[in-house]
């Protein structure tokens, strides 16, 4: 009976020249049929279960970024070392509509997507957890996803560079909407207990008759949100929304390599307190950039 | 008693249909009467005969769709009485209610990437409904629904109308103008006469350009549909006309679209013979000697006509 270990399925992304292997923790693979069953007023049954729009998949997965190094000198002058976030980067502020992307091989599976959602999770002495997911379309006659799957050589990196170059909380540093809130009488400043990020870019694929894959794709708009768990409330929501800043640096444990998350003109949008028997109150604001 | 759609048949002329949805309407035209010095009323009288449509949406399944055929044969044919044009007529059931003269008077398609070919028809009839309410029950044919991701175009339009490399959507638009002639003291039509008709193709196209004479530019696109897996057209829609109007669109969050719209008076391609008739041939002055039993000297036809 065949079967496939989890290590045998390595995971690796390839955008422009570079190339990464990624430590992910899963990865799920999904590919869609859109049929819809044929009625008809008069008769029992279906007459065919008839395609309705093209076929897509799309690729999720959790990782934790490996800051080793990069081989692209437009990603390292902007202090960058996550292929992910620096898709991203350059997506959300490019003022091009034709988009292009980013190869991913899954256990040979192979395919092309657009990185629809990048989420960065943060709390204190923890690694970084990033969630991703890509959509691939296919394009012209190519399919969305092609490939068998297959065990694949065993992907080992040195123990001592995993430790020292994931992406961790120890080093990073914040400057999150004003976060930790101080208690402006008293000038107390709380504790800042974490930082979930997340962009979601959309797209339209352009469809053309007599073939079923897209002909390109239109990039169109980012939205970009950061919610922040603290334990100090802040008042002050504003009517017209109140500016924010939110820059985000994930250092390495080894306080070298950086990712960078910055967000253009943010502005808060919602603050929730709250708080229950045997617990310390919790707030939470969340802030938003539009692309 | 309620029934089910899977048990409500519809047939036009004999022909099962994929009918994704029927709606039959029947209405009179009826007036309110005033007497002098009124403003309310409780009499009514009617205006005009009964005007009725069937309206339905079939699925196209590439046998070359039975109604399609009503936009060519559909009052071009020469009834009997060398006047009357009525051509098919449509029989329909529907539920077991009964027509016998309806006249298709649209058909409309919309081409969608991907998507199943759907047809939209209207008919129109004025004779009164025979029959009853009746369920049926039937299995439904494997059928397999033709889809514009097996399409083709072709476009042998006038250069002026620009570069077309990409057709991303289009409409097909059939409609005919029915009108029913009634007799005095009748209330169902004695025979129909055709007015206008017209196909009318709009075409969403990439390479947006605003150039538009004002007399327009030949535009001629043609249709064909296969099945899957085939390189055999099996349907085809046609509009060689003129090209009427083109619109540049943006919307925020969307691609920026180029629709052209064609539209011809003339759907038909074909010219249709209705019979030959001999006509006495005219002879010269002079030519007497060359006079034969089925000429007429042209003298001698001018002075018939005197």
């Amino acid at each position: 009976m065949a079967s496939i270990r989890y290590d045998q399925i390595p995971l690796t992304i390839q955008y422009g020249s570079r190339t990464e292997k990624i430590l992910a923790y899963d990865c799920s693979l999904s590919e869609t049929a859109d049929l819809q069953p044929v009625y008809s007023i008069g008769k029992k049954g279906v007459a065919e279960q008839t395609p309705q729009g093209a076929r897509t998949a799309s690729v999720s997965f959790s990782y934790t970024p490996v800051l080793t190094g990069i081989t692209n000198e437009k990603f390292k002058s902007k202090g960058d070392y996550n292929i992910i976030n620096g898709v991203a980067d350059e997506l959300k502020t490019t003022k091009a509509s034709q988009s292009f992307g980013v190869s991913l091989m899954f256990g040979g599976i192979s395919g092309e997507g657009l990185l629809t959602s990048y989420s960065v999770s943060l709390e204190p002495y923890a690694p970084v957890q990033c969630s991703v997911n890509f959509e691939l379309f296919g394009s012209g006659e190519n399919i969305p996803a092609s490939g068998e799957l297959k065990a694949q050589s065993l992907f080992r990196s040195p123990a001592s560079d995993l430790a020292s170059k994931v992406g961790h909380s120890a080093y990073s540093s914040f400057m999150t909407a004003q976060s930790p809130a101080t208690i402006t009488s008293s000038d107390e400043t709380g504790i800042l207990k974490s930082v979930n990020y997340s962009i979601n870019f959309n797209y339209e694929p352009v469809y053309k008759l007599g073939q079923e894959f897209p002909s390109t794709f239109l990039y169109h708009s980012a939205t970009e949100e950061a919610r922040l768990m603290e334990n100090v409330y802040e008042t002050g929501i504003a009517f017209t929304g109140k500016s924010e800043k939110f820059h985000l640096d994930v250092k390495s444990i080894d306080n070298n390599n950086t990712i960078s998350v910055n967000m253009e003109n943010p502005v808060l949008m919602s603050t929730q307190l709250r708080v229950s028997s045997n617990g310390v109150a919790e707030t939470e604001k969340t802030i938003r950039s539009f692309y | 008693m309620i029934f089910a759609a899977k048990n409500i048949k519809l047939s036009l002329n004999e022909v099962d249909i994929l009918a994704t949805q029927c709606s039959l309407d029947l209405a009179t035209s009826i007036d309110p009467r005033y007497d002098a010095g009124e403003r309310h009323s409780r009499n009514y009288f009617a205006s005009n005969g009964m005007g009725s449509t069937l309206s339905f949406s079939h699925y196209l399944t590439g046998d070359l769709d039975k109604i399609k055929t009503f936009i060519g044969g559909q009052g071009e044919l020469r009834g009997s009485d060398d006047r009357s044009n009525e051509g098919s007529i449509i029989t329909g059931s529907f539920g077991g209610l009964t027509f016998t003269s309806g006249y298709l008077t649209s058909y409309t398609l919309q081409f969608s990437p991907n998507s199943p070919v759907v047809a939209n028809s209207t008919v129109v009839f004025f004779d009164d409904l025979d029959g009853g309410f009746t369920q049926t029950e039937e299995e439904i044919p494997k059928e397999q629904i033709l889809n514009c991701k097996n399409i083709t175009f072709e476009n042998t339009s006038a250069v002026k109308i620009g570069e077309i490399n990409d057709f991303l959507e289009a409409t097909y638009s059939y409609t005919s103008e029915i009108n029913p002639v009634y007799s005095a003291g009748r209330t169902v039509p004695d025979r129909i006469y055709f007015g206008k008709k017209s196909v009318a193709m709009g075409i969403q196209v990439d390479n947006p350009t605003g150039h538009m004479p004002y007399n327009g530019i030949e535009g001629n696109f043609k249709i064909n549909l296969s099945k899957h897996g085939s390189s055999t057209n099996v349907e085809n829609f046609t509009c060689f006309g003129t090209l009427q109007s083109r619109a540049m669109r943006a919307n925020v969050g969307s691609k920026v679209s180029h629709q052209l719209a064609i539209i011809t008076h003339n759907h038909t391609q074909t010219t249709n013979v209705l019979g030959i008739k001999s006509t006495a041939r005219p002879v010269f002055p002079g030519a007497e000697e060359d006079y034969h039993t089925d000429t007429v000297p042209l003298n001698r036809l001018q002075s018939q006509q005197e």
